[in-house]
């Protein structure tokens, strides 16, 4: 019989906007077919130095770590390019981050183009993305992770819709969280 | 504690604070900057700058190096000695050179460009499959089916290329089965694919291929590896490739020895033609003889491992020559032999005049032996003309015997026949404009197939001979030999725009089917002949022109399409002498509404007419199985029909309620129907032609994921009702018959470790013949419990009950438990 196992049901749009003087951050994350936009305090991240230097495609990197949201991250940042912000919602780096991967190899970003953008174009860029997200529905990120957990990310309505020959692949972590952010600040607090 | 003890503690903990400000060229403040700090050349710490203002705290006593940059400053530097807490203040200027572009070229695991989806082997094969189908089944999407039919999304996936050389065309099963996964680097999902690349983008397709490329580093001159495994006595499984490729060929040779159920060549017809309907290429898929007599090979739909017996040995060579950049020449040769076993047991009741029940328990043996052969030649004659001609010869020897008890009676059929096949194919493509092109191509196949056919026993009665003479015969030989050419040609104008698409063929099709068949009896010295009703000197020559449109028109959310085929069929049956000519036209006409992701409409109408071929056609009786005669119509035919249809779907499955409704209403103005003869000693079975026949069908599905029980419910029912007519033993019979399916299943999502399945649905077959009805219900339902019992094991207990309805009270119902457990290895990621 085939198995089935799955891992995310998302539509593949990520949007990270980080507004520093507001101290907030925005996300979208999809609920079934739909896109919601989320709100939460900014993070900021901690990096240390590891003290290793790599050279990570073609970039000479120091190798730093941190930890996010109940993940330990492994980031290679080139130095020479100054600049201080990630991927998704990394931030605060010394440098330009070139390879992020978590210590469990479950995810990975890696840098594979630097453009240089006239200011017009980012300009409207800007005004694009702030008119797609205000268009979307709002929710705190707080609520949002309160559905997720509820519903399993959607995973269990899918996956009930199956038909009967497929059967859940072994070894599924049922009561834990599967995505990038497995536990939340305010978790902590409890 | 006085002062002076405040001062030791002061010394020894020796912490210090760097803190400063950060301006400009014109004594502004600067904000969000890097202030790295490094000691002995690697980094300590690093702060951003607030409000013109940096702190690094807890230093301890050194030599440090303070460097503070932005995209838009100049870098500085300052050295600092530290002892003390100390304030450093940083001027910065304006950058002049900004960083370079720069696309660094990164391996992923799944990338996607345009209409190709990349995903990288290594990445998705965690189980370490042996063979490239165990690897697509891993891929998120492929899906694999029993006959290793490929799918993906759903989609049916009609060509698998290795290294962008297509060696089997539709019947890539012989690859995925054979060929090892661990020389494959990249399965490239292809959509919207044409095989002919310079109809990509005219026309219209759904088709999707896989391309297969292989590891850099096999790309040495020669690799392969072997597989064996061994179970009990006589069962094993030895898997062989071997790969070479060189700078201007590639060789690959595949071979598999099993006894353990594996149908390597499931369809060897498959190698010789496309999987999909495409006219514009028509490689032949459904032109050949006719099967008119077979043993009983039926086999329980059970997975093959345990009910396919048999010993199967394939070996097939394949070369491809890049002879030059634009000529492409590929050879194929396989030879395959399989021998297989079959055991059945059937009780059938006959209700006529003279009711009587069969019991028949077979025990048959087949044993079939092929060798095929294939050169391809591929050749760019210009940038938008494109040559290709494909030959093949095979030759198939096909023996079954057969151990029959019939009422007690013992019987042996003996089988044998040798299927000899030439295919030549010929195709020229010219593409215009970027978006039109033209197509020629020419077709020939010639077949013939001999066959032999002896039932041991004399079972006939005194229906061929008299009583006093047939009671010496001792067996019964009916010899069929078969014979086809076909020869067609075709020209074909597709073109392609923004909201139209247009496919047009005109051709002309010969076909020459010839089944010389005589029916004999001996008694062990001499032949005694059947008569002349038994014995078939046909020849049928059809003629075949065609005119075929296809058109589609998008208008916004609205997607119609329309087919008009106008065809002349002309008729000779040589033997007769009797012409007949045919003109008829075909239509359709669709319509696509799919306003938003939320609803889909497809709905269309129909009218088709099909010429009966030779196997209606030819005159006197063959002879089908050992109890079973049978024969064509008098004359040909045109049969017409109209079809109309509306499926209509709500929702989507990520949706918490969908449904999905389908309607079919077919009408068939004459059909072929039949006029038997049926009795405990043999059944002859003429075909009529009828007017009037319906069907009917419903089918209706809804979807609803219930949250209180966190469970999906679903509901499906079909009803499907056929009227026709047919003659048994002189009685007409005016059937209606009809399927009536319904049930329901549910499903549970539990975040829990526990998990089930229910379901149950029933099957409801009625018929109503003349004035008497009869009707008989089955039920199926089960039961699957999940229960994750560890992290790593699973269990899993799957429990049936069947139920038929047409057996006697306390032999009605049966129950099935099959209990599996799954253990998954921690080392694996998913």
């Amino acid at each position: 019989m085939p198995n089935i196992n799955i891992i995310s049901a998302g539509n593949g749009i990520e949007n990270n906007v980080s507004l520093l003087k507001e101290n907030n951050h925005i996300d979208t994350y999809s609920v079934g077919n739909e896109v919601i936009r989320t709100d939460e305090v900014l993070q900021k991240l901690q990096w240390i130095s590891t003290g290793a230097e790599q050279l990570v495609n073609r970039r000479e990197c120091i190798k730093m770590v941190s930890k996010f949201r109940g993940r330990d991250y492994v980031a290679y940042v080139d130095l020479s390019v100054p600049v201080n912000f990630g991927p998704w919602k990394f931030n605060s780096f010394p440098g330009l981050p070139v390879l992020i991967y978590d210590t469990e190899n479950k995810l990975k970003w890696t840098l594979i183009k630097i453009t240089n953008d006239s200011k017009t174009d980012v300009l409207e860029f800007i005004e694009q993305q702030n008119a797609y997200l205000n268009s979307l529905k709002n929710l705190s990120l707080r609520e949002y992770v309160k559905l997720y957990d509820e519903t399993e990310d959607g995973h269990s309505i899918i996956l009930s819709k199956m038909s009967r020959d497929f059967q859940k692949a072994p070894g599924q972590k049922k009561k834990k969280r599967g995505g990038l952010e497995l536990k939340f600040e305010w978790e902590r607090e409890n | 504690m006085g002062k002076r003890e405040l001062k030791n503690c002061n010394f020894l903990f020796a912490q210090f604070e760097i803190s400063g400000s950060v301006k400009d060229s014109l004594n502004r403040s600067v904000d969000g900057v890097n202030i790295l700090v490094f000691k002995n050349d690697s980094l300590k710490t690093y702060t951003f700058s607030n409000n013109g203002f940096f702190r690094i705290s807890n230093l301890s006593k050194g030599t440090y190096k303070l460097e503070v940059s932005s995209m838009v400053y100049e870098k500085i530097s300052k050295v600092v000695d530290l002892s003390k807490d100390e304030i450093v203040d940083f001027k910065l200027r304006d950058k002049i050179n900004v960083i370079d572009e720069v696309i660094i070229h990164v391996e992923r695991d799944i990338e996607i460009r345009g209409d190709t989806i990349i995903f990288k082997a290594d990445a998705f094969n965690k189980k370490k499959n042996a063979v490239v189908e165990g690897l697509l089944s891993s891929i998120p999407g492929i899906t694999v089916e029993l006959d290793g039919t490929l799918k993906f999304q759903g989609e049916l996936i009609t060509n698998v290329k290795i290294d962008n050389d297509d060696l089997f065309e539709g019947g890539y099963s012989v690859l995925t089965k054979n060929l090892n996964a661990e020389v494959i680097d990249k399965i490239e999902v292809l959509q919207n694919y044409s095989r002919n690349p310079l109809l990509k983008n005219i026309r219209d397709t759904q088709d999707i291929a896989l391309n297969l490329t292989l590891k850099e580093d096999r790309k040495a001159n020669l690799f392969g590896n072997v597989e064996l495994g061994y179970a009990e006595p006589d069962r094993y499984d030895l898997n062989g490739n071997l790969i070479s490729l060189l700078k201007k060929s590639k060789h690959y040779v595949l071979t598999d020895f099993n006894t353990i159920g594996d149908d390597v060549v499931s369809d060897i017809n498959g190698i010789l033609s496309s999987k999909n309907d495409d006219q514009s290429f028509n490689l032949g898929r459904k032109e050949s003889n006719y099967t008119l007599t077979t043993l009983n090979t039926v086999r329980p739909v059970f997975d093959n491992r345990f009910v396919n017996f048999n010993d199967s040995k394939f070996a097939n060579v394949n070369s491809i020559f890049n002879v030059s950049d634009n000529l492409k020449i590929k050879t194929l040769g396989i030879l395959f032999s399989d021998n297989k076993a079959f055991l059945s047991q059937n009780i059938t009741n006959f209700i006529t005049e003279d009711s009587f029940t069969l019991v028949e328990d077979f025990n048959t043996r087949t044993k079939d032996r092929l060798g095929l052969g294939k050169l391809s030649v591929e050749w760019d004659l210009s940038k938008n003309e494109r040559f290709e001609y494909q030959g093949s010869y095979y030759k198939l020897r096909s023996n079954g015997l057969s151990d029959v008890v019939q009422n007690q009676i013992d019987i042996n059929e003996d089988l044998g026949s040798t299927t000899t096949r030439h295919n030549h194919f010929i195709h020229y493509t010219s593409r215009l404009r970027d978006s039109s092109a033209l197509v020629v191509y020419a077709k020939y196949i010639n077949e013939a197939k001999p066959l032999e056919y002896i039932v041991k026993l004399y079972l006939y009665g005194d229906f061929f001979y008299p009583e006093n003479e047939s009671q010496t015969f001792e067996q019964s030989v009916s010899v069929i030999d078969s014979k086809m050419n076909l020869k067609t040609i075709q020209l074909g104008y597709l073109s392609n725009g923004t909201h139209f698409n247009y496919e047009g063929y005109l051709g002309y099709k010969n076909r020459n089917d010839a089944i010389n068949s005589n029916l004999s009896f001996n008694d062990g010295e001499d032949v005694f002949v059947a008569n002349d009703d038994f014995q078939n000197d046909f020849n049928l020559s059809t003629n075949l022109f065609y005119l075929n449109n296809r058109f589609r028109l998008s208008i916004g959310k609205v997607d119609v399409f329309s087919n008009i085929n106008l065809n002349y069929n002309n008729l000779n049956i040589r033997n007769s002498e009797t012409i007949s000519s045919y003109y008829f036209l075909n239509t359709s006409l669709n319509l696509k509404y799919q306003p938003n992701k939320k609803h889909e409409l497809i709905t269309g109408f129909e009218t088709n007419g099909n010429v009966t071929d030779a196997r209606n056609t030819f005159n006197d009786f063959v002879q089908f199985n050992y109890r079973t005669f049978f024969r064509g119509l008098d004359d040909s035919s045109l049969l017409r029909n109209n079809v109309m249809y509306l499926n209509y779907r709500f929702g989507n499955w990520a949706d918490k309620f969908s449904a999905n409704l389908n309607l079919r209403y077919t009408q068939n103005k004459n059909f072929i129907s039949s006029n038997s003869s049926i009795s405990l000693d043999f059944n002859t079975t003429e075909q009529i032609v009828l007017d009037d026949s319906d069907n009917y069908f419903i089918g209706l599905n809804f979807d609803r994921y219930i949250n209180f029980i966190s469970s999906n419910f679903k509901l499906k029912t079909s009803y499907t009702q056929s009227n026709y007519k047919d003659i048994i033993n002189n009685f007409e019979r005016n059937v209606s018959s009809t399927n009536l399916n319904y049930g329901f299943e549910m499903r549970s999502a539990f975040n829990g470790k526990f998990n089930f399945i229910l379901g149950t649905e029933w099957t409801k077959t009625a018929f109503k013949i003349n004035s008497s009805k009869a009707d008989n219900t089955n039920n199926k339902t089960f039961l699957d419990l999940d229960l994750a019992l560890f992290e790593t094991i699973d269990l899993s207990i799957i429990n049936e009950r069947y139920t038929f309805g047409n057996l006697p009270k306390n032999k009605r119902s049966y129950y099935f438990t099959n209990i599996e457990a799954k253990y998954q290895f921690k080392d694996s990621n998913f």
